[in-house]
């Protein structure tokens, strides 16, 4: 590191100059890659990672620094954008089988995805100051893996919305989300095709510091 | 994983009361309690509801019952914070894992437990 920059980091540190750090959480594919892409495309015109059907594509937890989201009153937000491993009770390398994925790599990527879980509770501990947690709006809210990490997030003090995602599929119920989380903001929204994604960066600028 | 009644204050071991509400006093809403908690409150489990009719079960997600696996049942007491089933077959201890980085490894169905050492001599990050 240059003498610039760790002069940069201490008077950063010293005026308290931090940016807050969101973190994307949810179960695998739930839609947490595709949503950081976004918001990274709208708001610095970069992409974060790359999005895939199969599940725990994302193994390591991508940070996307100094993203700024103003909402429609004018008020901004900077902020870094942590897309995270999807998180998980079990992993097991047949739901890559069935995929394509030859068995060895499966192994492999059932280990690296075990790794990535333990890495996203890490962040969720050491490094995060807000949580975005996915949902499908498709399936069961009421999975164990949910009710567990929203959970740990409220006894961590952290500020979470919850996005409905997947509204463009037409079985999705962002409603039995609401009705299941009824204590936290929940915001249907597509983060394939848009749908409804400026009401989450309003609730974002409303909900985050 | 322990979920305290916010009506009554209730203790249940597990979520099964979550989607139908609380069998004591209906109250819909439920904390999420850690074994840290609880130890500190020395209060024990309260393993069935009095006199209540048997909750219906909670309904399986999609994914697990498309590949027809059982979500592992999560229980806060215990110390590993990972359980190799096989060579690629993982469960995953949630509480555990946020609570510290050092990992208590589980192999198999048998009480066999490997310490990662390394994680837990690795300087801690200072807040």
């Amino acid at each position: 590191m240059g003498i610039s920059q760790t002069l940069s980091r201490i008077l950063s540190n010293l005026f308290q100059n931090k940016t807050a750090r969101i973190g994307i959480y949810g179960p695998p594919n739930a839609g947490k890659t595709t949503l950081a892409n976004r918001i990274a495309e709208d708001w610095s015109g970069t992409v974060s990672g790359t999005a895939s059907e199969v599940p725990h594509e994302t193994r390591r937890a991508v940070r996307t620094g100094n993203i700024t989201i103003t909402g429609s009153n004018g008020r901004s937000i900077t902020i870094d954008i942590v897309d995270t491993p999807g998180v998980t009770t079990r992993v097991d390398y047949k739901e890559f089988i069935e995929y394509g994925i030859e068995r060895e790599d499966a192994i492999t990527r059932a280990r690296e995805a075990t790794e990535g879980v333990a890495e996203a509770m890490h962040w969720l501990r050491e490094d995060i100051d807000g949580v975005i947690y996915m949902i499908d709006a498709t399936l069961d809210p009421f999975a164990q893996v949910n009710i567990m990490m929203i959970g740990i997030i409220e006894s961590r003090k952290l500020p979470v919305i919850i996005a409905a995602n997947k509204i463009d599929l037409p079985d999705a119920a962002p409603h039995r989300i609401r009705t299941a989380f009824p204590q936290h903001p929940v915001v249907p929204v597509s983060c394939l095709d848009g749908t409804q994604i400026e009401n989450l960066y309003e609730e974002m600028v409303r909900h985050f510091r | 994983m322990p979920h305290r009644c916010a009506g009554c204050k209730t203790l249940f071991p597990d979520a099964r009361h979550l989607r139908d509400g609380c069998p004591v006093c209906g109250c819909g809403k439920f904390v999420f309690e850690t074994g840290r908690k609880r130890a500190q409150k020395n209060e024990p489990l309260q393993t069935h509801a009095p006199e209540t009719p048997a909750p219906l079960p909670v309904t399986p997600t999609r994914e697990h019952a498309d590949n027809g696996l059982e979500e592992p049942k999560q229980d806060s007491d215990s110390i590993e914070s990972i359980r190799i089933l096989e060579p690629g077959r993982y469960d995953l201890n949630l509480s555990r894992l946020i609570e510290t980085d050092d990992r208590v490894v589980r192999v198999g169905s048998e009480d066999t437990y490997h310490l990662d050492l390394h994680s837990m001599v690795r300087q801690k990050k200072k807040k």
